[in-house]
């Protein structure tokens, strides 16, 4: 008890105006923070070293570890959203893409992936959604939902593949089949199944995923991730250039100008 | 960023009374045998903090640390882990995208940045409870704004629901056994029940209870909304302390001032 009013008179020492914006707040010239507060997260002042420590880094290098001491968690990061534009080929068909958005709960392991692909003038709208052991597609979102159990895995994976997907099933997964490779810098390597999967996240100089890659079916699927920014403004690192080659041929090219720390998604299964 | 530091004052007194007073293991009744819920109760301000002493303050503690010594951390955290709860209202489909949009530009959008009320259901539990055999009045503490009140009957609805709506409703209560209801509908359509971008629209009902056992204050809070929701929204239950200290008074709330909207240039919300 006596810690926690200390801890309270500690913050309120602080000498942050009321009814200042945090931003507002931290004029450059004082030199308090290395960094303007909404720059995103900075990267690691030293390599970690051991499994623990890496995993740990890759975490807070995305914006997963929150709180301090001994309240900190990474479990509160949980909606997150983000969007934008680029293609998709299919069939060795290059379609636009001039909307995209993927919505996930990383709480409840859903997923929604909504977005427009256009081609010969034609524009088809696809919606498609997992959560939990649930597959669906949907008109619009959340309407004329339609079970799609084919799907189920394939959904499951894809969310497995985003940064935050990967990392979140990494800090649920048992540490006995987790593999970290460190051959060095920008040589890290984090491998370890999801749904009798091997995936394996190969991480850039700040220890974000730069690629996830996977085999299934006998095809080698590889999604890469780079220019990560702070787009939300709450120190969570969203990629904002994002390819996905299916057995070494193109498949998803997307640029990310918008996410969210999203307060509202829902999956409510039809 | 204001919220914090004057939800931090508002534990306060809440954990040093609870050093203070020894618990009371009985529910107190008053003299028709209801319970008595009057009395201080730990800060209710729902939404932003917990609400039940010792295991509060270790709430607030993870609120008001400050990560890697950067006080953005401060805000950040708190943000995020108010948009961490997995008991979300089901919205109809059409208001997703719109609740998301209002959450987004929420410095500008949410009714509470403009000094508009908090409103019911938003406001939570009350601070303090005066209880009569007919009437009750709740008396709320509000960061930022000016104190606020509901005057509610026991029985029956005094008056006819205010065709305009209004920002706490017209409440009425009644008992279910050792539980105190109150049912509040006659809503305007602009206040938000949840920092969220939780809209609503003039149907909108909630019916709250509140159940004491002891030393503590159970609240659990429904709100229905046939035009927005589809299907009732049964909110975590909150647990209030009971404020001990006979010398505990609710202070004078200091004004509200919108004057920090119009300087916000990123859409990074404070609460």
């Amino acid at each position: 008890m006596r810690t926690s009013i200390i801890v309270v008179l500690g913050a309120w020492g602080l000498v942050v105006p009321w009814g200042m914006p945090a931003a507002a707040a931290a004029p450059a010239s004082q030199g308090a923070w290395t960094s303007p507060p909404q720059a995103g997260r900075p990267p690691p002042k030293t390599r970690p070293s051991g499994d623990k420590a890496i995993i740990h880094t890759v975490a807070d290098a995305l914006g997963f570890v929150r709180g301090v001491g001994r309240t900190e968690t990474t479990d509160t990061l949980n909606r997150l959203q983000w969007g934008g534009s680029g293609s998709i080929t299919v069939d060795g068909t290059v379609y636009t893409v001039p909307h995209y958005r993927y919505t996930l709960s990383l709480h409840l392991k859903a997923a929604r992936e909504d977005y427009e692909r256009v081609t010969q003038g034609r524009t088809q709208r696809l919606i498609a959604v997992v959560a939990g052991s649930d597959a669906w597609d949907e008109r619009e979102p959340g309407v004329d939902g339609h079970l799609q159990p084919g799907s189920t895995r394939d959904r499951r994976l894809q969310f497995a593949r985003t940064p935050f997907g990967f990392v979140r099933l990494l800090l649920d997964a048992d540490p006995s089949n987790i593999k970290v490779s460190d051959r060095g810098p920008d040589k890290v390597s984090i491998s370890f199944p999801v749904d009798g999967v091997l995936m394996t996240a190969t991480l850039d100089p700040d220890y974000r995923p730069a690629s996830i890659s996977m085999e299934i079916g006998g095809k080698q699927i590889v999604d890469r991730y780079r220019d990560y920014r702070d787009l939300a403004e709450y120190g969570v690192m969203f990629p904002t250039r994002i390819t996905e080659t299916i057995a070494g041929r193109p498949h998803l090219d997307l640029s990310i100008d918008d996410a969210r720390v999203a307060s509202y998604a829902v999956f409510p299964k039809p | 960023m204001r919220i914090y530091w004057l939800a931090a004052l508002a534990v306060l007194p809440v954990a040093v009374a609870l050093t203070q007073q020894p618990p009371v293991t009985t529910t107190p009744r008053s003299s028709d045998g209801h319970p008595d819920l009057s009395g201080y109760w730990g800060a209710g301000f729902q939404g932003l903090v917990g609400t039940d002493g010792p295991s509060n303050a270790r709430e607030h503690s993870f609120v008001l640390t400050l990560r890697n010594g950067d006080v953005s951390n401060l805000t950040n955290d708190g943000v995020i882990a108010r948009r961490s709860s997995d008991n979300l209202p089901l919205y109809k489909p059409q208001y997703w995208d719109r609740v998301l949009d209002m959450d987004l530009n929420g410095n500008q959008q949410d009714p509470f940045n403009s000094c508009m009320p908090m409103g019911v259901p938003r406001i939570g539990a009350p601070r303090r409870i005066v209880q009569t055999a007919n009437e009750l009045f709740f008396f709320y503490a509000v960061p930022f704004q000016r104190n606020d009140y509901r005057d509610i009957p026991i029985g029956a609805r005094t008056k006819e629901l205010d065709p305009d709506g209004t920002w706490m409703g017209d409440p009425v209560a009644h008992w279910d056994g050792d539980t105190l209801v109150v049912e509040t509908e006659g809503f305007n359509d602009t206040s938000w029940f949840g920092p969220q971008g939780y809209i609503h629209g003039y149907d909108m009902k909630v019916t709250e209870r509140f159940r004491r056992e002891g030393d503590k204050l159970h609240y659990d809070s429904t709100i229905e909304d046939p035009e927005y929701l589809q299907k009732p929204w049964v909110r975590d239950t909150v647990v209030l302390s009971r404020i001990g200290d006979p010398k505990y008074r609710m202070d004078e709330s200091p004004p509200c001032s919108d004057r920090d909207n119009k300087h916000l240039v990123g859409k990074q919300r404070e609460m």
